[in-house]
């Protein structure tokens, strides 16, 4: 399909009224969430460890990585698992219930006055219609070292 | 045979490209033995060169069917050398030994290149001088009569007896003769086909290619059916020849050739033997170990449903359920154990490693160096095995170039000329300890702690215990960017060094630690679990939340009445046994919240002047858990090294002793 060629699919997902996208091949599995094991001594946007299809995988709750307040979870709340490489992490977001083709020509790179935590993990800005889609980069949102440190 | 090479490749299907590798390496283990053996003061048994001789031929032989040209090449010429040294042509100086061991170094990186899907580095120089060494010393290159590989290879026990249990079930026996060609190809048949043809006519029990003298390849394979003749007849024409398999004639000839005598050299030069392994992908040994671990689990399950509703069985049925069920979970821990065994290989894999490395730093260095090796066959995870070469080879390597002396400062210091590293390893209930032991200089204390106070990684009023010390020495070293050498060379590498070999052994589930003096040398001590994955542990309660630490590294659990508790200064004390022994609160190291009730539960851990009892709301159970490494950077803190789950989907933290310990000498 030659209309397609340009298009990518994407999982939409809301977090403080804010849509979100994430490519769509970069995401293994989207789940209610159900208990999460506290890490001690993590970062506090980690919310802990949850144990999905046999995988034992850290959620990270997207609230506090973006540095909103978090709010407690409720049936929309949604983890949505994603994928790079080997690593495997769950992202805890508002509610999740989207999924569209979004043509590459309508995302621009994100304006360089857009401030706050959340802007650094911008991929672009999607325009459909009348629609604002920040589409993530995941790998800078997973980026994060604690290094175990012993000295 | 070389211009052949490329329609041979034709054959070579990645099953067989796997196996190539598979047996190259174990030429090549057996190759490294031998050299190490090689001493140009004494003279060498003519059986190694042979045993050296035949590793190369069948390397060369191999590295042609697979048309692999400079694998080829280069055994070739190796092959050639030793010939020249069998025939005394060439002297088997130290210059000798030293080309010997560059060829192998060569010949071992180039199947690894290739391994890698690269291509193999430029060899052709090096070849070219061995062949000029042969050939300055006018060797003939004429050919061997007999071929090397006769008809059928020696057969081991397992395979006789398996084909005379076979016999016993009046099941036929029959050789089969595989010569694949291009005709044959062109028709689609190739071994992979010819190898389906045969499981569908019975058992195949045995099968192996063999090398012909003149490069030609035959596959060799020894199937047990019920069918007679007639169902294989037609297959004359697809490259295929048989015979009745004789196992009179076998076993005498197996005598003829000296069985007991055979015995007796294999002894002396252990040698992997290729026929009676089975060379089995890890991964589908994991694959089966995560299908016990999940019986693991649903097992757990079916023991808290039991729990749950035995007041509702009656008394006799119970009996027999809960009997049937003790039954179930024996067989179930012989069925994991059986597993784990297979993985079980012996640790002189990497030792054997060793020798060549030390020989070849022996000559890079110029020190002289005597390898002492204790408890090869001490058998270990084989992933573990794979993950402990580049830990070990670090330090040794670090041993010899930092250090055992150079010779005159060792005569001065009033020790022997000679360098004395030594390897061992032993198992100690559930987990296998390595030393690494040199007589060298010792790691240099007061120029580390010294340097470290400098850079400020300690503090500058520091006085240490000698075993404080050693930590403190083991953590400095083990620190991201430390390195006192300026120079550091080419063999013990640059500061990282001892964080990776720290870190490997830690993800391992072991530990690491050190043992130093000034001048009489230094040992290193990794602690392995022998098995991975699943383990007895405490289940626990801290802060409210369950948490799991493993039997093996838990010396006591004991109870502790909180008045009986003394306070002092940052630190709390128990009397433990006549000795004060420090108490630690989980909750407070996790900074969790307190909920300790009237009876505290004090986890000891750790050895004599290191331990400290770990204290925690409550000890729930002890039970079997499935160790899930915790490997993401967003979750892995100190103190926790894995998770598990106990049926109920619910991840459970799994505590890391050596890392607690670490938590409360450092708080």
């Amino acid at each position: 399909m030659p209309d397609d060629k340009d298009k990518e699919n994407y999982i939409l997902f809301k977090l403080v009224g804010t849509t979100y996208g994430i490519k769509s091949d970069d995401v293994s599995q989207m789940e209610m969430v159900e208990h999460i094991t506290p890490v001690p001594n993590a970062p506090d946007f980690v919310e802990g460890l949850v144990f999905l299809r046999g995988e034992v995988i850290p959620a990270i709750n997207l609230r506090a990585r973006f540095g909103f307040e978090k709010i407690e979870y409720d049936i929309k709340t949604r983890i949505i698992i994603v994928q790079k490489g080997e690593r495997k992490v769950g992202l805890i977001v508002d509610n999740a219930r989207e999924f569209v083709a979004i043509p590459g020509e309508v995302i621009k790179p994100p304006p360089e006055t857009i401030s706050g935590l959340s802007g650094q993990y911008l991929q672009g800005v999607a325009t459909m219609g009348d629609r604002l889609i920040l589409i993530l980069n995941i790998e800078k949102v997973l980026n994060f070292t604690n290094i175990k440190t012993s000295v | 045979m070389g211009n052949n090479t490329e329609d041979k490749g034709l054959f070579i299907i990645s099953e067989y490209l796997d196996d190539y590798f598979a047996e190259c390496e174990e030429h090549i283990t057996a190759v490294k033995r031998h050299v190490v053996s090689l001493d140009p003061s004494k003279k060498t048994e003519k059986k190694i060169i042979d045993e050296l001789l035949r590793s190369f031929h069948t390397i060369k032989g191999l590295s042609g069917m697979v048309g692999f040209e400079e694998a080829e090449m280069l055994s070739h010429s190796m092959e050639d050398y030793f010939k020249a040294i069998r025939d005394e042509k060439i002297t088997l100086s130290r210059d000798a030994i030293d080309n010997i061991i560059e060829g192998v170094k060569k010949l071992e990186f180039i199947l690894a290149e290739r391994k890698e899907g690269r291509p193999a580095s430029d060899i052709k120089a090096f070849n070219e001088r061995l062949k000029n060494l042969i050939e300055d010393k006018k060797i003939e290159t004429e050919k061997e009569k007999k071929p090397v590989e006769q008809d059928t290879a020696q057969l081991n026990e397992d395979v006789l007896s398996k084909i005379k249990e076979e016999i016993k079930k009046k099941r036929q026996i029959w050789q089969f003769y595989f010569s694949p060609s291009n005709e044959l190809v062109n028709r689609g048949i190739n071994v992979g086909v010819i190898r389906t043809r045969l499981s569908e006519l019975g058992e195949i029990i045995y099968a192996a290619p063999r090398i012909l003298e003149d490069g030609g390849v035959v596959f060799e394979f020894i199937v047990a059916t019920d069918s007679d003749e007639s169902a294989f007849l037609s297959w004359r024409d697809d490259g295929l020849k048989w015979k009745r398999y004789e196992i009179a004639e076998k076993i005498k000839r197996e005598k003829e050739n000296g069985g007991a005598g055979e015995i007796a050299d294999s002894d002396k030069f252990p040698r992997i033997s290729t026929t009676n392994t089975v060379r089995v992908d890890l991964k589908r040994l994991d694959e089966l170990m995560e299908m016990v671990g999940e019986l693991v689990i649903t097992k757990a399950r079916l023991d808290d449903i039991l729990r749950g509703i035995s007041r509702y069985i009656p008394e006799q049925e119970l009996d027999f359920f809960e009997e049937t069920h003790m039954r179930m979970g024996r067989q179930l821990k012989n069925l994991r154990e059986g597993i784990m065994r297979i993985r079980m290989v012996p640790i002189g894999e990497v030792f054997d490693r060793m020798r060549f490395v030390v020989l070849d730093l022996e000559r890079e260095m110029g020190k002289k160096i005597h390898l002492e090796i204790i408890g090869e066959n001490t058998e270990i995870d084989k992933l573990v095995v794979e993950r402990m070469m580049d830990p070990m080879l670090h330090l040794v390597r670090n041993a010899i170039s930092h250090g055992i002396e150079k010779e005159e400062e060792r005569i001065s210091k009033g020790k022997s000329k000679q360098g004395n590293i030594k390897l061992s390893a032993h198992t100690s209930g559930d987990s296998v300890v390595i030393e690494i032991e040199d007589d060298g200089r010792g790691i240099d204390a007061e120029r580390i702690i010294s340097k470290a106070k400098s850079k400020g990684l300690i503090n500058e009023d520091f006085t240490l215990s000698f075993q404080e010390r050693n930590r403190e020495i083991l953590n400095i070293i083990c620190s991201t960017g430390f390195s006192t050498r300026e120079n550091a060379d080419m063999a013990s590498g640059r500061g990282l060094g001892m964080t990776i070999v720290k870190n490997a052994i830690e993800t391992l589930g072991g530990s690491l630690s050190l043992e130093t003096e000034k001048d009489k040398g230094t040992r290193f001590i990794i602690n392995l679990p022998l098995t991975l994955e699943i383990v007895d542990a405490f289940i626990l309660i801290a802060g409210g939340q369950l948490f799991a630490i493993p039997q093996p590294s838990v010396k006591e659990v004991i109870e502790i009445e909180p008045e009986k508790i003394t306070i002092m200064e940052n630190n709390e004390l128990i009397l433990y046994r006549g000795e004060p022994l420090p108490v630690i609160r989980l909750s407070r190291l996790f900074n969790l919240k307190e909920n300790y009730g009237q009876i505290i539960y004090g986890i000891i851990i750790g050895r004599g002047y290191n331990s400290v009892a770990v204290m925690v709301e409550q000890v729930i159970t002890k039970r079997e858990i499935v160790i899930r490494p915790i490997t993401d950077t967003l979750v892995s803190v100190k103190g926790i090294g894995g998770a598990t789950e106990l049926g109920d989907g619910k991840p459970i933290l799994i505590l890391n002793a050596s890392e607690l310990l670490d938590m409360a000498m450092k708080r």
